[in-house]
């Protein structure tokens, strides 16, 4: 129960191969995603898009054990809901956004 | 004797007139003066020419009702004057009897203050009561808060550890310390968890689910645990079961294992030699489990407190944060057992674990774990990242459990309705329907099969919210291979 077969741990490392190889399809994405946060001056719509793409990486770095991406993709996500609760565009939150955004960026780009 | 009784009446009317003030002031339908009996002045008000309005002096007369008879309990008039009123008509008259009301008035203002302090009170008490639910509010949202901060960094450092362990470069002496991190990391994973059970558990927000289960499935399971020699670590461990056990109870079998995960984990972690024996009974319809070692004891000033939140004994030299046995304790109360402490210093401890449970029949249960029986298994995967859809589907295959996916909670709906599925595993943070509504909505709709919740957030409302929705379990991601197989097996072997 604790150990995967041989043959599961070689589809997962597949699966890690290929998620490493969208990296920089989910980089641009997310580039869009912010270009248009910015451009539309941090409009809730523009927020809730590129929360659920954060949402997205968050889940799937986690479960390839990438913790650094999760933990940033996460980070970022918390703020953008906070964001979207608070119904504000408050510069200290995007501050910590952009931050936590370019950070991510960063890790990913690194491996790509 | 009745002269006597004459001369009473006398002093009390005397007595009762001094006290009174009483004053009859008669008035013709216009309130103007007619005539009056007692004194004016002890109402402050002037020797009226007959015919002279009286209206200015008595301005309660404006207005009233012309009845035969008006009672004013309380007027206050004509510079501060307190007085009770009554009026009646005689004929074309009417006369105004004032009597002096200055006590009862008093009386009236005390009750008004002391109503108004009351009030003022339980306003003040409401907005402390306020004031606690978000301190408490506030306190809750921190522990999570500050479980989801620690751990990320501690989730990082598992992994991080558990790589460099396996990594073929490293020497026996640095897989070790590599090991002794993720031992750490761990460890520090599970005290948080602890300190959000408890916190649950003082919300009264951790729920139990009773439900027929193998017996001997938990025995198996605490022998699997604990049997191991690296598990044991030198001590004899002994697992003894009584004939008169049942084969099926109703209880909760995650929380069962859970307490004596802990009270057995404790046995092991004190007992520097000798043995741990666990001792599984049926006695009077109640299942006693009783956990024996033969560690250094606990000295009698720590018994009584030993179940209670942050107590410790030995504190200096084990690590710890004094909740495993508080939670324990409760866990045991909401099961409807008791946990009970028998210890002697320098001759062991004996935890008994006292748990009443009905008992069931086998056929009401899947009695069967086995991986090879899952093959015929239908679970749904409702989730919008396909990269997690894929992981999850390779777990999944590997033991054995056919894969349905659905991207949205639209068509996780609809698969529901026009497929035959063993379980639903769903992520609560969907887009559009989002994964409460999907729960909400199938359960409205009498869909029986047990579902799983999966979502990223480790804010303990977002599970509440899941399992009152109708979730069965919560799985937090990221979700690991061994959780996400245990929650299932556990689930299927619950779900009558």
């Amino acid at each position: 129960m604790s150990e995967l077969s041989a043959e599961a741990q070689q589809k997962l490392l597949q699966l890690k191969q290929e998620y490493l190889v969208s990296f920089p399809e989910k980089v641009n994405q997310l580039q869009t995603c912010w270009q248009n946060l910015e451009s539309k001056k941090f409009a809730a719509n523009e927020i809730n898009s590129l929360g659920t793409l954060l949402h997205k990486i968050a889940g799937s770095a986690g479960s390839h054990e990438m913790y650094d991406i999760h933990s940033a993709a996460h980070s970022a996500e918390q703020i953008c809901k906070s964001a979207e609760m608070a119904d504000m565009d408050s510069s200290s939150l995007m501050a910590d956004l952009k931050s936590s955004y370019e950070r991510l960026i960063e890790l990913m780009q690194e491996l790509s | 004797m009745s002269e006597h009784i004459e001369k009473i009446a006398e002093n009390l009317y005397a007595l009762t007139a001094r006290k009174m003030k009483p004053l009859i002031v008669a008035i013709d339908d216009d309130n103007s003066f007619v005539s009056h009996y007692g004194e004016l002045s002890d109402y402050k008000l002037p020797q009226f020419e007959k015919g002279q309005s009286c209206v200015e002096e008595l301005p309660f007369l404006v207005g009233l009702e012309d009845e035969t008879y008006v009672t004013l309990p309380i007027v206050n008039f004509n510079d501060d004057n307190v007085s009770s009123v009554n009026i009646i008509r005689i004929n074309s008259n009417r006369y105004v009897i004032l009597l002096e009301a200055v006590d009862e008035h008093q009386r009236e203002q005390q009750v008004t203050q002391s109503s108004n302090e009351t009030k003022l009170l339980y306003q003040k008490l409401q907005q402390l009561t306020q004031q606690l639910e978000i301190a408490n509010q506030t306190k809750s949202r921190f522990i999570s808060g500050m479980s989801h901060e620690f751990r990320t960094p501690i989730s990082s450092i598992l992994g991080y550890s558990n790589l460099l362990a396996r990594n073929n470069s490293l020497n026996v002496d640095e897989v070790q310390q590599a090991r002794a991190i993720e031992r750490n990391a761990q460890y520090l994973l599970s005290l948080i968890d602890n300190v959000l059970e408890h916190a649950q558990l003082e919300a009264d927000k951790l729920t139990v689910s009773i439900a027929p289960f193998l017996l001997n499935d938990l025995i198996v399971n605490i022998g699997l645990m604990f049997g191991s020699d690296e598990q044991s670590d030198g001590l004899t461990f002994n697992l003894e079961t009584s004939e008169s056990l049942p084969e099926v109870i109703y209880s909760d079998q995650i929380r069962l294992q859970q307490i004596l995960i802990n009270i057995i984990g404790n046995a092991f972690k004190y007992t520097e030699e000798g043995f741990v024996t666990v001792n599984f009974d049926w006695l009077d319809e109640e299942l006693v489990v009783k956990v024996t070692d033969s560690g250094p004891g606990i000295p009698i000033e720590y018994q009584a407190n030993i179940f209670q939140a942050y107590s410790r004994y030995n504190s200096g030299s084990k690590k710890g944060a004094g909740l495993g046995l508080n939670i324990s304790a409760q866990l045991a109360e909401k099961l409807q057992g008791k946990l009970e402490l028998k210890s002697q210093l320098g001759k062991g401890s004996v935890f008994t674990l006292m748990l009443k449970a009905k008992v069931g029949s086998s056929d009401s249960i899947i009695k069967d774990i086995d991986i090879s029986k899952n093959q015929a298994k239908k679970v749904l995967v409702v989730e919008d990242d396909e990269d997690l859809v894929e992981i999850l589907k390779i777990y999944l295959d590997e033991y054995g459990y056919k894969t349905i996916i659905a991207d949205s909670g639209e068509v996780a709906l609809q698969k529901c309705e026009t497929e035959a599925i063993d379980l639903v595993l769903l992520d609560m943070q969907l887009p559009k329907l989002s994964g409460v509504e999907v729960v909400r909505n199938l359960r409205s709709s009498q869909f029986k099969t047990p579902i799983i919740g999966m979502t990223a957030s480790s804010n303990n409302e977002d599970k509440v919210k899941a399992l009152e929705a109708g979730c069965d379990e919560f799985l937090s991601k990221p979700i690991q291979h061994t959780s996400l197989l245990s929650a299932i097996n556990n689930i299927l072997n619950h779900h009558v």
